[in-house]
C-alpha cells in the first residue's frame, strides 16, 4: 500500500486555530476530522453569577467579526425572560446595526478571504495587484459597513452601545441621513459584485443539504423568526435544543452540534437564501435571479455568490431604514429583572447564533448556553471535505490542499467563536 | 506645506496596545497644530481610508510580542515591506500590516508612510504601558518631536 502525506501547517484566511486530518485508504476518504485545537474559552461558565445586563457586552467579546450576533442573541434572550419587547424605531436601529455587520463581514470574507481561491491567488494582496478595481470596491463597501457599526454600535469592532432594552445613545436623524449617498453607492457596488462573481468558475459539487435558518413572516430574517428547514422542520426559537444537541468529539475542543438524530445542519447564507429567497428585498431578489440563485443552491462553493446577494440585501435594507427612521424619545425601554429561562437566536453572517440563559429573580445569571454557528457547521464541513477530497484524489497534493481549504472557507468558519487556523494533513495510506 | 498626519492604532485600555495612542497624544501635545492626528482601532480598511489624500503619514502601533519588550521597529514603507507578523490584528487578519501591503498593491500609499511599532508584552485589561514599553515610548517622543516637521 503506498503512503502519501500532505501537511499544511497553517491554513490562512479563516478565523481561529484548527487543523484538518484527512485519511485516505484505497481511494476512499476513511476519515475527515475538522480538528479545532484552540483552547475552550469558558464564556458560558464566567457568565454565571453576572448581572443579566452584562451579558451583551461580555458575549460580544466572543468574536471580533460578528459581535452583533452575540450582542443581539443575549439581548433577545434577556428581553424574553423579562417579558420586554423592543419594537419600532429601536428594533429598526438594531436591524441597521446588524446590516452593518453583515456588510462588514460578508465583504471581508468575499474580497479578502474567499475570492483569492477562485482567482488563483495566495491572498488578497497578491490579488489586488491584478484586480485593483475589485479590491478598491470591496474596501469602500467594507468601510461603509464599519461606519454603520460605529454610528449605531459606538465602534466598528465590539460595539458598546447596545443594551438590554435598546441602546445607550441614539444617533441623530441627520447622522443616519448622512449615509444615504454611501448606501446608494454600496447597493450598486454590491449588485455589480454579484454580476462579477457570477462569471466565476465554480467547482461542480453538490450535496443534498438540510438547510436551517430563521424565517420571519414579513422580512428577510436576521433577528427574529422561527427555525425552519428545507425538509420540514419548523420550530420556535425556545425549541432550539430539541433539534440541535451539542456533543464532545475526541478531535475537537469545540462542541459539535448534531441536528435531529444523526443529521448535519447547514447554516449560513446558502441556507438563508434557500429558505427565505421570497423574503429578499426587490433588488436583492433581482440580483439572486440574475445569478441563478433565486431558489438557493446545493453547491457550497456558491456561498460566495450568496454572500454577494445578501450584501445587496444589506445595503438595500439599510437604505430603507435610514430613509424612514424616526428618532424615538427614549433610547431604551425599561427592563425589570425576572426569574426564568429564555432564549435568543439571530442570523450571524455565518449562520444561526443561539443563546439561552436562566436568571434568578434579581437578574443574576444562573446558567448560560451559547452555540456559535461554526459549532453546527463543523459537521457539514467534515462531510463536504470528505466528498471534495474523494472527488479530487487525482489532483496533486498542492492542488488538493488548495481545494480543501477553499471548501472550508465556503463556510467562513469562525473557529475562535466555536472554541475557538488550520493545519491540514492528508494521509493517503 | 501640508501637515503630516499622525495615526494611532490600538486600544489604550489594553495596556501595551495603547502604545500607538499614547505616542500620538504626546507628539500632538508637543507639535500642536503642525500635525493632524487620527486615533483608530487598527482595522485595515479604516487605516487605508485615513491616509487618503495625505502626503506624509506617521503610523504608530504596538508590535506583537517577540521576546524583546520595548523594541522599536521603524519602517519607511515606500522602501521596505511590513512583515505580516509585526502588527497583527485579530479580525480575520486585516490589520495594519495587511493594510499597508494592500495599499502598496493598490498604489494607495502616501508619498511617505513611516510605520513605528513598539513591541509590547502586556495586552491585558487596563490603562498604562508596561515598564520597558513606557521607557521606549518616552525616548521615541523626544526623538520624533524633533524629526517630524523638521525640513
Amino acid at each position: 500500500m503506498s503512503r502519501r502525506t500532505i501537511a499544511v501547517d497553517t491554513l490562512a484566511r479563516v478565523e481561529g486555530e484548527g487543523a484538518l486530518d484527512l485519511v485516505i485508504r484505497d481511494g476512499k476518504v476513511a476519515k475527515a476530522d475538522f480538528r479545532i485545537f484552540e483552547p475552550p474559552r469558558y464564556f458560558e461558565a464566567f457568565l454565571r453569577g453576572r448581572d443579566f445586563r452584562e451579558a451583551p457586552d461580555i458575549t460580544a467579546r466572543i468574536c471580533g467579526i460578528c459581535p452583533v450576533a452575540y450582542l443581539m442573541g443575549a439581548c433577545h434572550a434577556m428581553e424574553s425572560i423579562c417579558e420586554v419587547r423592543v419594537d419600532g424605531p429601536l428594533r429598526e436601529l438594531r436591524r441597521l446595526l446588524y446590516c452593518g455587520e453583515w456588510i462588514e463581514s460578508h465583504v471581508l470574507h468575499m474580497f479578502m478571504l474567499h475570492l483569492p481561491d477562485f482567482l488563483g491567488y495566495q491572498d488578497s494582496i497578491a490579488m489586488a495587484r491584478e484586480h485593483g478595481d475589485l479590491v478598491r470596491r470591496g474596501l469602500r463597501m467594507k468601510k461603509i459597513g464599519n461606519a454603520l457599526m460605529t454610528l449605531t454600535g459606538g465602534r466598528e469592532i465590539h460595539p458598546v452601545n447596545v443594551k438590554v432594552g435598546g441602546f445607550y445613545r441614539l444617533p441623530e436623524t441627520s447622522e443616519l441621513a448622512a449615509f444615504v449617498d454611501d448606501l446608494a453607492w454600496g447597493l450598486e457596488a454590491a449588485e455589480q459584485t454579484v454580476r462579477d462573481l457570477a462569471k466565476l468558475e465554480f467547482p461542480e459539487f453538490e450535496q443534498d443539504y438540510h438547510f436551517l435558518a430563521l424565517r420571519h413572516p414579513d422580512e428577510y430574517a436576521i433577528t427574529e423568526g422561527r427555525l425552519v428547514s428545507n425538509k420540514g422542520v419548523d420550530v420556535s426559537i425556545p425549541e432550539y435544543d430539541t433539534i440541535l444537541t451539542e456533543h464532545h468529539v475526541a478531535h475537537s475542543n469545540s462542541l459539535q452540534s448534531e441536528f435531529l438524530e444523526g443529521q448535519r445542519a447547514h447554516l449560513g447564507p446558502l441556507a438563508r437564501l434557500k429558505i427565505n429567497h421570497d423574503r429578499l428585498t426587490p433588488r436583492a431578489l433581482q440580483a439572486a435571479e440574475a445569478a441563478g440563485l433565486a431558489g438557493g443552491s446545493n453547491n457550497p462553493f456558491k456561498s460566495l455568490l450568496a454572500r454577494a446577494v445578501e450584501t445587496v440585501f444589506a445595503f438595500e435594507e439599510s437604505l430603507r431604514i435610514v430613509e424612514g427612521w424616526q428618532r424615538p424619545a427614549q433610547p431604551a425601554v425599561e427592563v425589570v429583572p425576572r426569574a426564568g429561562t429564555g432564549s435568543g437566536c439571530t442570523e450571524a453572517p455565518r449562520g444561526l447564533c443561539y443563546h439561552r440563559y436562566t436568571l434568578d429573580d434579581a437578574g443574576i445569571i444562573q446558567d448560560a448556553k451559547i452555540v456559535a454557528p461554526t459549532s453546527v457547521n463543523q459537521r457539514i464541513i467534515e462531510s463536504d471535505l470528505a466528498r471534495v477530497a474523494e472527488a479530487n484524489l487525482d489532483l496533486d497534493d498542492e492542488a488538493l490542499k488548495w481545494r480543501c481549504e477553499q471548501a472550508i472557507r465556503n463556510y467562513d468558519p469562525c473557529i475562535s467563536c466555536s472554541a475557538h487556523f488550520l493545519k491540514l494533513t492528508v494521509d493517503r495510506g | 506645506m501640508p501637515r503630516p498626519l499622525l495615526i494611532a492604532a490600538g486600544n489604550r485600555w489594553r495596556r501595551d496596545d495603547g502604545a500607538g495612542p499614547l505616542l500620538v497624544e504626546r507628539l500632538a501635545a508637543r507639535l500642536g497644530d503642525r500635525v493632524d492626528v487620527r486615533y483608530l482601532s487598527g482595522e485595515g480598511a479604516g487605516v487605508i481610508d485615513a491616509w487618503q489624500g495625505r502626503d506624509e503619514v506617521w503610523l504608530f502601533d504596538a508590535a506583537a510580542p517577540a521576546g524583546v519588550p520595548g523594541r522599536v521597529t521603524r519602517i519607511e514603507t515606500r522602501r521596505e515591506p511590513v512583515p505580516a507578523t509585526l502588527c497583527h490584528h485579530s479580525t480575520h487578519r486585516f490589520g495594519v500590516a495587511e493594510a499597508i501591503e494592500m495599499a502598496r498593491a493598490l498604489d494607495q500609499l502616501p508619498r511617505r508612510l513611516v510605520l513605528v511599532a513598539i513591541e509590547g508584552v502586556d495586552f491585558g485589561e487596563g490603562e498604562g504601558l508596561s515598564t520597558k514599553v513606557a521607557a521606549a515610548a518616552g525616548e521615541l517622543v523626544d526623538a520624533l518631536a524633533v524629526e517630524i516637521c523638521s525640513p
